[in-house]
Order: C-alpha cells, then structure tokens, then sequence
C-alpha cells in the first residue's frame, strides 16, 4: 500500500523515485532498496486480471529503474478502501515475539528471555530518545515559519503528518515501561528458581 | 559546568510494618542552570520521595545530594532553612497550610528569605502575578481558585525568590492539553530567565515531551531515557553568555 500511495500522490513515478520515496517516507519499514524494482512489475501483472499499476512508460535498455508506473482505477480504489477501512476485531497483525517465547519457553530459557526483554527496552528507549528529538526539531521549525495564522489545506496536512511526531515519544515510553516489567517479572521468577542470570543495562 | 542539582547514588526505604520498602535504589542524577529536566513515574514509584529528597527536607539512607557545591545533608537546621527559603523553590499541589489568599501566600516565599521589606516584597510579588496573569486573583483565597489558577499561584510562590532549583512535583498531571502547554511555555521561561535549574516529576510522557532531559523512575531504578543532543552546547553557551555579561 505505500508504494500505491505514493503513486497515488504523484503519479507517473520512476522506479526509483519510487525507492527513494520509501526509504524517506517509511524508514521505519526498512524497505529493500530493490523492493519498487521487484514490486512493481508484480502489481503490474497482477493474476486477477485487476492490475493495481501499470507501467506508463517503459524505458530504453536494460536498467528498469527508469520505467515509469501509475496507478490504475482499480489500484486507486483498492487504496482508498485500505485508507478508511475500519479495524476489525481482530488481534493486531503484528505479534510481539516475545509473547510467543514466553509462552513455548522451559525454564532453561528464562536467562535468554530476561535479556531479551531487556534489550526490547533498550530499542524502546532508543526509539523514545530518537522521537524525542525530532520532535524538538519540528517544534524549532514551528517558531521559525509562525508568521501568523495560516489556514491553509496543506498546513492541516501537515499537521496531520506530524500528530505521529508528538505521540511517538509516549508510545515508546510506554513500551519501554512494558519490557522492563516483564523483565522484573522474570527475574523474580528466575530468582526464586534459583537460576543464574545476567542482565545488560 | 556545574550542575546546580547533583544525586549521588541515593537509596531511601521506609518502613511499612517490620519491612522496609525500598522507594530509591542507587539514584543518580544531575541538572544544571538553564535546564528542564523530568522525571517520569507511576503511582507510588518515589517521584514525591525523590522531590523531597532533592530539596534536602528528606534525609537519605545513603548516598548524597548536592545543590551548587554544598553538601545538604551536611547543613545545619538554619543552613537548610536559608537554602529553601532562598535557593530552592517548590511547587506542588498542596496549596498553603494557613488561610491565605493568593497575594500572601506568594508573599509568604519572599518573606522567608528576610532580604526584602515590606513594601519591596509587595512590588516584587505584584511583578510576578501579573507575569502570570494572575493579578485579578491576587485576593482570592485558595478555595476560590480554579485547577488552573492554583498552578500558577504554586509557580508564583516557587519563583518569586528567584531560585537556583526549581522544583516541581505533579502539578501539570492533570490538566487539558492546552494548559498543560502553557505549563510548559512557562516552565522553560523560568529556566531561561531566571536561569534557575528545573526538576519536575510528572506521571506521564506527554507531561514531559518539552524536557531536554527525561529519566523514568520505576521500582525506585532511574533510567536516562533522553538527553537533548544540544543541551550541553547550549550550556556552554549561556556560560559564555553570562561571563560576557
């Protein structure tokens, strides 16, 4: 879906406009720097005969990073539903492995779950720390260009974007917080079972 | 640069029937001029404690704490007395003890000090309401003021003297989003202008986002989770600054 949207945004995109867009619009994601050149003929050639892309023009040569590609209707569509759909009730897509550890461990491996944990909460504090100071830039951006009350469709825009900048901090924060009790709640157990442990700080 | 706020490995337990429930385990922390540091915790995890612990009115098990060079736990009564009347101010919750209203209780902070007569006190507490936009309230008694306007009487009396650390304990938990902004705004207007150090415990993370340095405290551990890349850069600079002046 981010490479639809993408196209979505701007259509007529090359394949490596469309790498670039992914790799600044959604590091997080850690999208392969092959993984537009490789997608998109797939979405081209969809097998439901209902191709979410086409390629609007093919480049010279061999290099395919220079091919063209938009969206087609029913691409676009597909998009919209996936923009505003509404949850299911469903558990989350993405399940935090460490649940799944803690539930097929033995006791053998609390050692390596109790570090596990922890380094969970070290990536969170990371995250926590790297949130934070983008925040810190995007507030000194905010003075700079306050020259007055702009009400325009694209400043609302951009605040849209930014709502993940302020909420980010306090969601890692909190995953922060959930690893380490989970840690201590291991420890405790490894303790009173008199297994040997280290813990990273 | 020194820090104006220093804890040296402070542990501090309570007794709760025959055991003794550990509150602050091996904190250690620093907060220099100019800075706005928070600390994060739950319910119960020793925010208050650490508070207290850092105004010197709550003595530690082990450990030391330290404000500009001088070792608290080693002042007199009357030493520790002329810091917190001076030095140190804190803003909490609580309100005032005695039937005051809003000019009195402010006023009460500079009296302490014994620098100022009577009518230098009331000009400087009438500077900091209206600062604070709180001059229309200064007869108000503290039953008659809003969530809001308790706040700002509480950061009034905290900075009327013009400390060298400011303490703030829960006292933007709680308010909407837009006051808790406006905290803020005013929280790090205090660290730049009177270029006190601020050390504020809040129960969430949005309550500390404007913070250039945030530490959780849970299970009485202390944990760095931010500090400003530039805070350092920016204390050299007001260093500079200040010699300069």
């Amino acid at each position: 879906m981010a490479i639809s949207g993408l196209l979505k945004e701007k259509p007529n995109q090359t394949v490596a406009e469309v790498a670039e867009g992914l790799a600044e619009r959604f590091p997080s994601a850690r999208f392969h720097r092959t993984t537009a050149r490789n997608v998109l003929p797939q979405m081209a050639r969809a097998a439901n005969s209902r191709p979410s892309v086409r390629c609007s023009y093919q480049a010279p040569g061999a290099n395919r990073n220079h091919d063209r590609y938009e969206l087609t209707r029913a691409g676009e569509d597909a998009f919209n539903a996936w923009m505003r759909a509404i949850p299911s009730g469903g558990p989350p897509t993405l399940r935090e492995a460490l649940y799944g550890r803690i539930e097929l461990c033995t006791l053998e491996d609390l050692p390596a779950l109790i570090r596990i944990a922890r380094e969970e909460a070290l990536i969170a504090r990371d995250l926590y720390s790297k949130a934070s100071t983008k925040l810190k830039q995007l507030r000194e951006d905010e003075d700079e260009r306050s020259t007055g009350e702009d009400t325009s469709n694209e400043v609302y825009l951009r605040e849209v974007r930014e709502v993940l900048l302020y909420v980010s901090p306090p969601f890692w924060a909190a995953r922060h917080s959930h690893y380490e009790e989970i840690r201590r709640h291991l420890v405790t157990i490894a303790r009173k079972a008199g297994i040997k442990f280290t813990v990273p700080r | 640069m020194t820090p104006v706020l220093r804890l040296v490995g402070v542990w501090k337990a309570f007794a709760r029937g025959r055991d003794r429930v550990s509150v602050l385990e091996d904190v250690s922390l620093e907060v220099s001029a100019g800075e706005v540091a928070a600390v994060v915790g739950g319910r119960g995890q020793g925010k208050s404690t650490l508070i207290r612990v850092a105004s010197g009115t709550l003595p530690v098990d082990r450990g030391s704490v330290w404000l500009e060079g001088r070792e608290l736990p080693g002042l007199s009564d009357g030493e520790l007395r002329a810091v917190l009347a001076g030095d140190i101010g804190i803003a909490a919750r609580a309100g005032p003890e005695a039937r005051l209203n809003v000019h009195d209780y402010v006023e009460m902070s500079l009296g302490a000090t014994r620098r100022y007569n009577k009518r230098e006190r009331s000009q400087r507490v009438g500077v900091v309401l209206e600062q604070l936009d709180l001059a229309g309230a200064s007869g108000a008694m503290w039953g008659e003021l809003s969530d809001w306007q308790r706040v700002l009487a509480e950061f009034a009396q905290a900075i009327v003297v013009r400390p060298r650390l400011l303490l703030i304990d829960d006292v933007v938990d709680g308010l909407s989003l837009d006051h808790k902004r406006t905290a803020m705004d005013l929280i790090e207007g205090f660290a730049k202008d009177v270029h006190c150090a601020v050390l504020m415990a809040v129960s969430d993370h949005a309550a500390a986002l404007r913070s250039a340095t945030v530490w959780n405290l849970s299970h009485g551990e202390l944990e760095l989770m931010h500090k400003d890349p530039d805070i350092t850069y920016l204390h050299q600079r007001q260093a500079e600054g200040d010699q300069a002046l």
